[in-house]
């Protein structure tokens, strides 16, 4: 644990004036409370599931709504349990973090936990020994439920300097790479035409030698198409929306594709949807997805292109049979020169969600259909343009 | 005969050979300099149709040095060559008349189709 968490803890603590006193009370309060935490929670997702922006959040049905009312149990009951250290105030963080990571805003997370309040400060005062008791126990609560808001506020704070700081990375790591791309254009060029000489020189009669020029230019071509995704990564154009049909997306993505013997299913609504977004970026990430799945694949497996409407977004699921994502870098697979292919240099994710976020859209590794590598991309509806995160 | 001699200018000298000979193979006439000034210091009116010219160079730039050879040669074609497709030179240079900006690695099946065009017109 770093030692600004600890820090934050303790100072936020002493600055509502949380203390054992405090503690006392909130262990008294938590046998009345914990009956009741099943109906609070009922409550607290009725009214969550009754607001569109807040249930957009939760994208996985009734099951996902299963497993948050537990958590839910769970976080009300250890609210009075204690003890209230950094263990306490890590595992809060690891919720708050969980809400960071399903893009809730954070105006619902205060308005959920009045919610709760509402229910905690009606059962204290309810079932209080007596009317003094009742009113120190209910600012005990209180003070509590400021420090669970603190610490899920600070959470939202952490991804946001999180992000800032792969911004700042990219920008100097991307003045430094562009550099060097470009300097390597040049040998590039010399190498370029002296393959063309040479294909010349030795006419069609010599084949081994033709072999590997043909080689030779391959990968003058390969080390090209590296240095312009690379500056495509570094490069800060701005998107040009318009409305584009998924269709025609997902045509100009698997157009320039190699001719391959994986198996590709597409599976598209009939409903006509159509996103708003930069049709050359979009088809940059659904290329490269595509692509990546593919390689993971191999030429006997499967890559399931599925795409559905969901709320202000369409999702384009890419899903694969190769042997799917390290665990080790899952959580920077989108970081530049992250890689779990032998070759990859990193950059293709990387820029995938440098576009999807341009476009107002999010890129997420999740678990699908087939055993590989799943990412989904969600990229605006045209009739609802305007960003879904 | 010499209307379609071209004029190569990259600080590159391999490069810069390597063009000469592809353009030689392609049936033009052509000339390298690897130094702007001197390509520009010998520069004799008529003598060239065309000058291909690298963007980035030292001491003087492509666009530079094909703005001082039109001051000599108002009759002078111009296409340039780039490592930075995204360089601001980009613009000067196609703002200043000059018929197209060549992106390296160069395709050189495609640079003697656009110098043919442009030496034909």
């Amino acid at each position: 644990m770093a030692p600004h968490e600890e820090h934050l803890f303790e100072e936020i603590k002493r600055y509502v004036g949380f203390d054992e006193g405090d503690e006392a009370r909130l262990r008294a309060v938590g046998p009345r409370v914990v009956p009741h935490a099943l109906a609070i929670t009922d409550d607290f997702y009725r009214h969550i599931l009754e607001h569109h922006d807040a249930r957009r959040a939760i994208t996985g049905g009734d099951a996902q709504v299963g497993s948050l009312k537990r958590t839910l149990v769970v976080w009300l009951r250890e609210l009075f349990e204690g003890p209230w250290d950094l263990a306490y105030y890590e595992r809060r963080a690891r919720i708050g973090r969980r809400h960071v990571a399903i893009d809730l805003p954070q105006q619902y997370m205060f308005t959920a936990v009045s919610v709760i309040r509402d229910h905690l400060c009606r059962i204290v005062l309810d079932t209080a020994a007596s009317p003094d008791t009742g009113r120190a126990e209910l600012f005990s609560v209180n003070r509590l439920l400021d420090l669970e808001l603190a610490i899920m506020l600070h959470t939202y704070r952490e991804n946001s300097l999180a992000r800032l700081q792969r911004t700042e990375r990219l920008a100097t790591f991307g003045q430094f790479a562009a550099s060097i791309a470009h300097e390597l254009r040049n040998p590039l060029g010399v190498i370029e035409s002296s393959t063309f000489l040479l294909r010349k020189r030795v006419g069609d009669s010599s084949e081994p030698i033709t072999r590997h020029i043909d080689k030779i230019s391959a990968q003058v071509q390969l080390s090209n198409r590296i240095i312009s995704s690379l500056l495509d990564l570094v490069r800060e154009r701005p998107p040009t929306p318009r409305d584009v049909p998924v269709r025609e997306l997902l045509t100009a993505a698997m157009e320039p594709l190699p001719a391959t013997t994986t198996t590709i299913e597409l599976d598209v609504p009939d409903e006509p949807l159509v996103l708003h977004v930069d049709l050359d970026q979009a088809r940059q990430i659904v290329a490269n997805l595509l692509s990546n799945g593919l390689e993971a694949a191999g030429p006997t497996g499967t890559v399931a292109v599925r795409v559905r409407p969901e709320g202000a977004a369409v999702l384009i699921t890419v899903n694969d049979t190769g042997p799917g994502i390290d665990p080790t870098i899952r959580s920077r697979l989108f970081e530049p020169l992250v890689s779990t292919k032998v070759r990859g240099i990193g950059l293709g994710l990387a820029l995938c969600r440098r576009l999807a976020e341009r476009n107002g859209g999010t890129i997420t590794v999740a678990s699908g259909r087939l055993p590989g590598a799943s990412f989904e991309l969600r990229l605006p509806r045209a009739e609802l343009a305007g960003g879904i995160s | 005969m010499s209307a379609r001699r071209i004029l190569v200018v990259d600080d590159n000298r391999d490069l810069a050979e390597n063009l000469v000979e592809i353009l030689e193979d392609a049936g033009f006439g052509a000339d390298f300099f690897d130094d702007p000034a001197r390509a520009l210091h010998a520069l004799v009116p008529g003598r060239y149709s065309l000058a291909l010219i690298d963007l980035r160079m030292p001491g003087m730039d492509g666009v530079e040095l094909h703005r001082a050879l039109k001051q000599i040669d108002p009759a002078l074609k111009a296409i340039a060559m780039t490592a930075f497709a995204r360089d601001e030179r980009v613009r000067c240079a196609l703002g200043d008349g000059m018929l197209a900006v060549f992106s390296k690695p160069m395709n050189a099946a495609s640079l003697i189709v656009q110098l043919r065009e442009a030496v034909a017109a």
